[in-house]
């Protein structure tokens, strides 16, 4: 693989341009911007909120400096809350060219958006002289997350994305796997696979925080689209979820925008702590998605049984299908046709390793079917969580990863 | 998870047994009426349409049973199963959180872990 060094010791397998828009007011003119250069690696993300969010902010902050971007335009209509000074000092500390057009000031969308266009294409020839530098497996983080699940899921796409994250921690990359609220009866299991009891502690308490959160919505992460598919509760959809993981030892617990410190198998808690205050933990998957990316993963695994198409902005999605029906359907959206288990056309190991191949090449430069046809799908709202504990980082002390962040 | 289970799932016919422990086999292909499967030795006769990755009972299975897949409890039987009649919505629940379904006589029951 080859990646573009970024100042705080990460390295980039792209070198985006993210547009961001801080409030929904902005979003417009923000896309107006990208437009014509969606092909050209220039991607558009935003909050849309007008009150302020410790949570949104985070993880505006992590994607702005996140690996594979390599410049920052912020888009402000110039009255919401947002901290737009604060993000672009921490874009402009991490050495890489930011700048913010507020809309208020530059004299509306017109003059904003010509604006905005001459500040990309500025950035876009001055990125494209940057060099890139050779970049191992053990610079990797790679997040998964399984969407639009069915009875498949479990059997043949989240098993072998678990094989491929054996092979890549076996490597010494960082691997992140979520949504506690589908872990929701595997906490004892992972209690056993975490490095030490506290932090197996942790991942019990935060799999009952799981539960807690979706009862009192009265609605867990199980959509009827999973019940056609086969799954009937949400300890099945739960269990098929956690294979996901593979067999590795549990490093440590992260909260979205936490960088994993060291190579190793992750949990990403991404249910809010305290009382219920802005709905669903996750509204949809790539909600999920970008709490992955903010966590500092340069490519996610995305496993689907029903078929989901969506890719995501600043991070390519490998898409392994777990249904041979699906696949049939939907062939040019997936990348691996893992559901060919099931027609004994293949095995765990087989697919696992092309999946892990995959994660290298999309590395090397590779562009992956989502990212090819322009899926740049973004979306991030309210929440509100407190940090990890000292107990959920227990290799934290001696880390060796240098892009390990406050 | 056995190791036999890890290393090799056993297809026989049409259905996957994931784990020694399991009382469900997980259908891997389409199955219909009439078709014959293989569970444990036995043939088992189908008697209605089994989608790809539908559960089917293992053996008989009695009211409030737990219901186990990959070696773990995934919820509990909520009537008397027959071997071989699928596994779902209309005669199983979860032990932990409601399931919402478009179909009707889904039953939802409510329990959080402590």
């Amino acid at each position: 693989m080859r990646g573009w060094q970024r100042s705080d010791g990460r390295k980039g397998i792209r070198n985006t341009i993210v547009v961001a828009y801080l409030v929904e007011c902005a979003h417009h003119v923000a896309r107006e911007i990208v437009v014509p250069y969606r092909e050209n690696d220039v991607h558009l993300i935003g909050f849309p909120g007008c009150y302020p969010n410790q949570y949104a902010y985070k993880i505006m902050s992590r994607l702005a400096s996140h690996p594979n971007v390599g410049g920052v335009l912020l888009v402000s209509l110039g009255c919401e809350s947002f901290d737009r000074r604060g993000l672009l000092e921490v874009a402009r500390e991490s050495g890489r060219p930011a700048e913010t057009l507020v809309i208020q000031m530059e004299g509306g969308t017109r003059a904003t958006v010509a604006q905005g266009r001459r500040i990309v294409e500025r950035m876009r020839a001055e990125l494209d002289a940057q060099v890139t530098v050779p970049m191992r497996t053990d610079e990797l983080v790679v997040g998964t997350i399984c969407g639009g699940s069915d009875a498949t899921s479990g059997l043949t796409a989240n098993p072998a994305m678990g094989r491929a994250f054996d092979r890549l921690i076996a490597d010494g990359a960082a691997c992140i796997f979520e949504e506690t609220g589908e872990l929701i009866g595997c906490e004892r299991i992972m209690d056993d696979r975490a490095l030490t009891p506290e932090l197996g502690a942790e991942i019990v308490a935060c799999v009952a925080k799981a539960a807690r959160y979706y009862t009192t919505l009265g609605h867990g992460s199980f959509a009827p689209g999973n019940a056609e598919g086969g799954l009937t509760t949400q300890e099945e959809k739960s269990m098929g979820a956690y294979a996901k993981s593979g067999a590795s030892p549990i490093s440590g617990l992260l909260k979205p925008g936490d960088v994993p410190p060291a190579g190793g198998l992750y949990l990403l808690d991404v249910v809010p702590d305290g009382e219920v205050r802005f709905g669903f933990p996750n509204i949809s998957d790539n909600a999920e998605i970008v709490e992955l990316i903010a966590c500092g993963a340069h490519v996610v695994l995305f496993s689907t049984g029903r078929g989901s198409v969506v890719g995501s902005a600043i991070s390519p999605v490998i898409k392994v299908c777990a249904n041979p029906e699906t696949y049939r359907r939907l062939a040019d959206d997936m990348d691996v046709d893992a559901g060919r288990i099931l027609e004994g056309r293949g095995t765990l190991d087989a697919v696992g390793e092309e999946i892990y191949k995959l994660v290298l090449a999309c590395g090397g430069g590779a562009r992956t079917k989502s990212e090819a046809m322009g899926h740049q799908e973004f979306i991030l709202t309210y929440k509100a969580f407190e940090p990890i504990g000292p107990s959920c980082l227990p290799l934290s002390a001696g880390g060796v990863r240098g892009a390990a962040h406050a | 998870m056995s190791d036999e289970a890890k290393s090799a799932p056993r297809r026989a016919a049409g259905v996957l047994l994931l784990d020694a422990a399991d009382t469900v086999v997980t259908a891997t292909m389409r199955l219909k009426p009439g078709d014959e499967v293989v569970i444990d030795g036995a043939k088992v006769a189908i008697a209605e349409d089994v989608p790809i990755g539908f559960k089917l009972a293992r053996r008989d299975l009695a009211s409030g049973e737990k219901i186990v897949k990959w070696g773990a409890p995934i919820g509990s039987a909520t009537a008397a199963i027959r071997a071989g009649t699928i596994v779902h919505v209309r005669n199983m629940t979860s032990d932990y959180l409601p399931t919402y379904t478009d179909e009707e006589g889904a039953r939802f029951t409510k329990r959080t872990i402590s």
